[in-house]
């Protein structure tokens, strides 16, 4: 299967095409528009988007067949010189051939500015456009317009004539500019029947929907006063948060027959099931029956024998870095070459432990980055990674082969959006992607001597994702270099670092590091005072901004543990020492405790424990997740003081 | 038939069959490399004056996916050249050949994808998508050029993490042309030989360890054996210049835009509109200058020639955009209209300069040199904001090629002195009993300390503007409450900025039992260690000077009185002076932090000191004072 198809052209042949009509009222540009210095719902814009307007029209003509015009029309006020880059705009479009392309058309640009209080305005010429292909199917379409200057308003418009109408483009209402005014037009005709799905829907100006048997279905949307979109950190894609409108072809008659597309979750799962690329490929892989046999042959329990199938694929394959649902060439040659993309590798697995005669699916699933899946809307467009699922003892068990370093039933860190879709026509269902915790040891051990001089050694241990991490950053740099990188404090003298367990993916990787300090505290008259963290812990709060729009989105839960095992000089006691204290997050949802205790009487131990349980926090929850980390950051900044006997 | 013979003496080692299995590779070269170039041939071959030949074949074992980025060849070409030959191969550890490439796996498109640039420019591109370490790629292409303004620089170990076991280069020459090179940092001398009008010099280097990445070192002393060439007479498409000086390249420079810099009769009458009654010729450039910033736009177009040749000015007029070339030649006209003489300069911006004494255009900027009878002023054409007369980072202190009727000029754009590139500030910190403080802030930002705070003045505003700030800032926990910038008026052609902001910060000052920690540096911490090498090799550089002065009172709560504060520091380096102290004043504390460091350029030696500065300074920064509660 070409999966391409998912953008199915419906027909063939290049006609002639007459602009569409325009359907919009748009209202001239007044000397008002062009006087104002900001925009004022939003001082800090650097340029505002007036009015946008898209319109889709699916028409039929004999030669053609059935193919959209798209119409865009876009007036944008430039505020700030730094928004000159705006008055560029590329296009970009898909050409797979005469029958399967995007071709733009009718592109015309005008500026408007005042001189003298005057309104001034000019075309666009024909020379500002040119178009350049910009990889293997793709074409882009560059335009510049004249005469840009702070407070000009820039207006484009251009068609794209595509033949593919089953997938439509998505509208954005949203961007990373204010958008006053944006409005959408759909005109399908009778023998196409398309739904309208909002993301993040808010009050709209516009709602027209009309369904007439003869002349077809149209919907016109629109909205106003739509904020900018600002990226914040710990989200998933700022995608997700955006207002736009995605249609999806329901079915379409096509010779006379109603042909139905993907229109219900078992549509979608029967046609991954069945695709050679996806459910099929696992049928295809009689060739892994020799390592079957090896691995039967010296393993008996369930477990063993998946463990061992999922070392044998994370061991013997090399992932490329590219993440996809399907597969690009045979399972033989993917096996042979022992590289290959995410579905690639993980159908392989899927493979082996079928043919060592245990129950395992395909599992497919969007990334972080690529954006949240609708569970309401049926789509297959959605997807564009795979991973397995298999059951030990009656529990769902996750596989991925991507990762060297990652053991059995963990994920990396982009498949941590919570639903995968299993693929297997009887079977199909979401699936949970649990996340695994993420735990964190610190242990930092040393002496304190009386010059000032510190000795001692800075210890990690880690558990989940975050060791897979860590193993692959020593097989990259080497254990010096990363040893050397992990401790913050520049003032240490750093010596040796050592890796216990780099390769034994079922415990936990810890690595050590010897570190000296020749000044590692203040001291004043006949007292020492320390910073136990040796400034290590955690010193900033990384939520800096007193507001927050977007749910904060770690993936994984967390556990950070700090420990410090401090020996004090001879002769010293101590004076005053952090107290214990236990913070918690509403509802339990996250806790920290500090202790500091005596250890006979030269040892202070100190023990700090940072729980965030869970992978996601709402927006509302973010003022105590802040708060949380002050208090942490407070008390890590503590001070130990020591008095001379 | 020469052609043949040629090709045969260039490619002598491709005849016979290679073994490129790992094990083959010496133990010591595949020590912390991330690739190795198993053989690699490059050669040129100059066929007429204005016709060449590179021809290339590499062979390279990728170890770890940190050299992923030599499995993949990019051959760039343009309406000047294009590109014959393209193959590749690709081997598995044991050396066996698992795949060859085919036509339709070579990628040919545009190379550049930034919407604001139209330019013919295109790439063909080859990658294996492999990635079952360590396996080895070959391989082989040719470029013909009708441009024949550049000869190669052979830098075969650029990149430190990549070790060599075989490289060569050579380059052909009619006689009658002659080539002038340059060998640099130990690589072996040239074998020349020379027969029927035709020169062939050869350079080989074999058996390169990777090397350890050396900060703060020159382009050129630290890019390991390299041979540097360039043309003496060279045709770009018709256009024949000379490169064997300055002058020459200059002279070319500035016929190939001679009589681009005619403006009509209505844009000529803007430019006396502008100037008005103005006499004074720096504020004639003044006016004009901000004439230019306010009607037009950078857009970067490059076709055909128009890499080197400026769009005529009429057409800056009538589109109000262009590009560092357009845009210079555009304010050129619209100085000589106002009667004052300016020329079109090239630099290399940005990255590192070019080498003074070895003329050759490896230039990608053009900025504007006005000379006027007290000073020189110099513009950055493409920049809608920048003061006149102000060079920052992307173009100050470095070379420029000035293109004037009488041939080209080498000068200096301007560089400023320690005291020029400022940060000063004045903070004042009143501390409440449990340690948090509300902090008021003004800080001047001059020079090339400007620039940072002058780009993000200039492209954020409110909200946004302020988001960006408190990124910047390394503070535990606060918020920032007022923000305010304001651009300075530029006090001898330095420009400067003016920053205003309150905070609150939370612990400013940490308690423990009794006593109260206050570190006294708080704003402008030394946190940088260079990292420590087991044996330099390159002289140590800091390029540009700078001073940072801060004076922070604080305002101490009543029931705290003072036990400890830190001790004064003075060091005075051949780096530069750093200077701090707190001192008691009634009830509050004074900071004052001065460190100024120098541009220097000191022996390789001299590195381990140069840290130990650094770390003196970082932990004099982390001093603190004590105090009791009462």
């Amino acid at each position: 299967m070409n999966r391409l198809s998912a953008w199915v052209a419906v027909l063939f042949c290049i006609v002639s095409i007459s602009a569409s009509a325009q359907r919009f009222k748009i209202s001239r540009v007044t000397i008002d528009d062009l006087a104002a210095k900001h925009y004022s719902l939003d001082s800090s814009a650097e340029a505002v988007v007036l009015g946008d307007y898209g319109a889709v029209e699916i028409t039929y003509n004999d030669t053609k067949g059935y193919f959209a015009i798209h119409r865009r029309i876009r007036r944008l006020k430039i505020l700030k010189k730094s928004a000159y880059d705006r008055a560029s705009v590329a296009v970009t479009q898909y050409r797979r051939g005469a029958d399967s392309e995007q071709v733009i058309r009718n592109i015309k640009g005008k500026t408007y500015w005042l001189e003298n209080g005057e309104m001034k305005s000019e075309d666009m010429s024909k020379s500002a456009i040119f178009t350049t292909k910009t990889d293997k199917n793709f074409y882009e379409t560059k335009f510049t317009l004249p005469h840009v200057q702070e407070g000009c308003i820039i207006e484009y418009e251009y068609d794209i004539i595509s033949d593919f109408v089953m997938q439509l483009p998505e509208w954005d209402f949203q961007t990373d500019i204010p958008v006053k005014y944006s409005e959408y037009y759909a005109t399908f005709p009778p023998k196409l029947s398309y739904r309208a799905v909002f993301q993040n829907p808010v009050d709209l100006v516009t709602k027209d929907f009309s369904d007439n048997t003869n002349t077809g279905m149209s919907m016109r949307y629109a909205v106003k006063d739509m904020p900018a979109l600002r990226p914040e950190p710990y989200i998933t894609t700022i995608e997700d948060y955006k207002t736009r409108l995605r249609f999806e072809l329901i079915e379409a008659m096509v010779n006379g027959r109603v042909q139905r597309f993907s229109q219900s979750w078992p549509d979608v799962d029967k046609k991954m099931a069945e695709d050679d690329e996806v459910g099929s490929y696992i049928r295809k892989t009689a060739f892994l029956k020799e390592a079957a046999k090896t691995i039967r042959s010296k393993y008996a329990d369930t477990l063993s024998i998946i463990t061992e199938a999922h070392r044998y694929i994370r061991t013997n394959m090399t992932w490329n870095g590219r993440v996809s649902y399907w597969s690009g060439s045979t399972p033989r040659t993917v096996f042979e070459q022992k590289t290959g993309n995410s579905a690639e590798i993980n159908l392989l697995l899927v493979g082996l432990i079928r043919e060592l005669g245990f129950d395992a699916t395909p599992v497919i699933l969007s990334t972080r980055s690529n954006g949240a899946v609708f569970m309401e809307i049926p789509m297959t467009s959605y997807f564009n990674d795979l991973v397995g699922l298999t059951y030990i003892g009656g529990k769902e068990v996750l596989l991925d082969a991507t990762d060297t370093f990652l053991p059995l039933g963990v994920l990396p860190d982009r498949c941590l959006t919570r639903i995968g879709r299993i693929v297997d026509s009887r079977r199909a269902n979401w699936v949970y992607l649990k996340p695994t915790l993420n735990r964190q040891v610190k242990t930092l051990q040393y002496t304190l001597d009386e010059s000032g001089v510190i000795k001692g050694s800075i210890s990690y241990n880690w558990q989940g994702e975050m060791a897979s991490r860590h193993r692959n950053s020593i097989q990259k740099s080497g254990i010096k270099k990363f040893g050397k990188e992990l401790i913050k404090q520049p003032s240490a003298e750093v010596g040796e670092s050592k890796v216990e367990y780099a390769d034994e993916i079922d415990k936990p990787l810890v690595v050590t590091t010897d570190v000296s300090y020749e000044e590692g505290f203040n001291k004043v008259g006949d007292r020492i005072y320390l910073s136990p963290s040796l400034g290590e812990a955690l010193a900033i709060n990384p939520f800096k901004y007193d507001k927050r729009l977007y749910p904060v989105d770690f993936g994984n839960p967390s556990e950070e543990v700090f420990m410090a095992n401090i020996k004090i000089p001879q002769g010293y006691v101590v004076e005053s020492s952090p107290a214990t204290q236990v913070v918690l997050l509403p509802e339990d949802g996250g806790r920290f405790t500090y202790q500091a205790q005596m250890h006979g009487d030269d040892i202070i131990n100190i023990v700090t424990r940072l729980q965030l349980k869970k992978p996601i926090y709402s927006s509302e929850e973010y003022p105590y997740l802040k708060k949380l980390m002050d208090m942490v950051i407070a008390k890590n900044s503590e001070q130990i003081i020591l008095k001379k006997k | 038939m020469k052609r043949i013979l040629f090709l045969l003496m260039l490619f002598p080692l491709s005849l016979f069959a290679q073994d490129y299995s790992v094990q083959s590779i010496p133990a010591d070269l595949r020590n912390e490399a991330k690739a190795v170039i198993r053989l690699q041939e490059e050669s040129f071959e100059v066929l007429t004056v204005g016709e060449a030949v590179k021809r290339i074949h590499t062979v390279v074992t990728i170890l770890n996916e940190k050299g992923d980025k030599y499995a993949t060849e990019q051959v760039h070409y343009s309406k000047l050249s294009r590109v014959r030959n393209f193959e590749g191969k690709l081997y598995d550890a044991q050396g066996k050949e698992i795949k060859r490439l085919k036509k339709s796996d070579i990628l040919d498109v545009s190379s550049h994808s930034n919407y604001s640039l139209f330019d013919d420019h295109k790439v063909k591109l080859a990658d294996f998508k492999y990635a079952n370490y360590p396996f080895t790629v070959e391989f082989d292409y040719e470029v013909v050029s009708y441009n024949t303004l550049f000869y190669p620089y052979w830098i075969p170990q650029g990149d430190e993490e990549l070790a060599i076991e075989n490289s060569v280069f050579t380059i052909v020459v009619p006689s009658s042309l002659g080539l002038r090179f340059r060998e640099m940092n130990g690589v072996g001398a040239v074998q020349k030989s020379e027969k029927d009008g035709i020169q062939i010099h050869r350079w080989e280097v074999k058996n390169l360890k990777a090397r350890e990445e050396e900060p703060y070192a020159d382009f050129y002393a630290s890019c390991g054996p390299a041979v540097l060439t360039a043309p003496n007479q060279f045709d770009m498409k018709g256009n024949k210049g000379s490169a064997a000086s300055w002058k020459e390249l200059g002279q070319f420079f500035y016929d190939l835009n001679v009589n681009r810099d005619e403006l009509t009769d209505a844009a000529k009458a803007v430019v006396l509109k502008v100037v008005g009654t103005e006499t004074d010729p720096l504020r004639k450039v003044e006016k004009l200058y901000h004439h230019l910033q306010q009607s037009t736009r950078y857009v970067s177009i490059q076709l055909g020639i128009g890499g080197w040749q400026s769009i005529p000015a009429t057409t800056v007029v009538e589109k109000g955009y262009g590009d560092c070339k357009a845009l210079s030649n555009y304010m050129k006209a619209m100085l000589k209209v106002a009667g004052v003489t300016s020329y079109t300069a090239s630099v290399s911006a940005d990255s590192h300069d070019i080498m003074p004494d070895f003329p050759s255009a490896r230039f990608n900027h053009e900025i504007l040199c006005v000379p006027l009878q007290k000073d020189t002023l110099w513009l950055e054409c493409t920049s809608q904001h920048a003061d006149a007369g102000y060079m920052g980072d992307f173009t100050g202190n470095r070379h420029a090629l000035l293109e004037t009727p009488t041939g080209g000029v080498l000068v200096r754009t301007p560089t400023y002195q320690k005291a020029e590139n400022g940060q000063y500030r004045t903070i004042e910190v009143f501390l409440d009993k449990e340690g948090n403080a509300t902090t008021k802030m003004l800080t001047n930002y001059s020079g090339v300390q400007h620039d940072g705070y002058r780009s993000a003045t200039e492209s954020m505003a409110g909200e946004t503007l302020k988001r960006w700030k408190i990124q910047q800032m390394r503070l535990a926990s606060f918020d920032l409450n007022d923000y305010a910038v304001e651009v300075a008026k530029p006090v001898k052609k330095i420009s400067s900025i003016t920053e205003k902001l309150s905070l609150t910060v939370r612990k400013s000052a940490t308690i423990s039992g009794t006593r109260m920690f206050l570190t006294v540096n708080q704003y402008t911490p030394w946190t940088h260690i260079p990292k420590a090498l087991s044996n330099r090799q390159y002289e140590v550089i800091w390029p540009v000077g700078f001073t940072d002065a801060d004076t922070v009172t604080y305002h101490i709560p009543e029931s705290y009185t003072l036990e400890a504060l830190p001790e004064p520091v003075k060091l005075e380096t051949e780096f530069g002076t750093y200077t701090a102290q707190v001192m008691k004043k009634g009830e509050t504390l004074v900071y004052t932090r001065r460190l100024e460091m120098n541009h220097f350029r000191r022996p390789a030696a001299s590195y381990p000191k140069f840290i130990d500065f650094c770390k003196k300074i970082a932990r004099a920064d982390r001093s603190q004072a004590v105090f009791v509660k009462q």
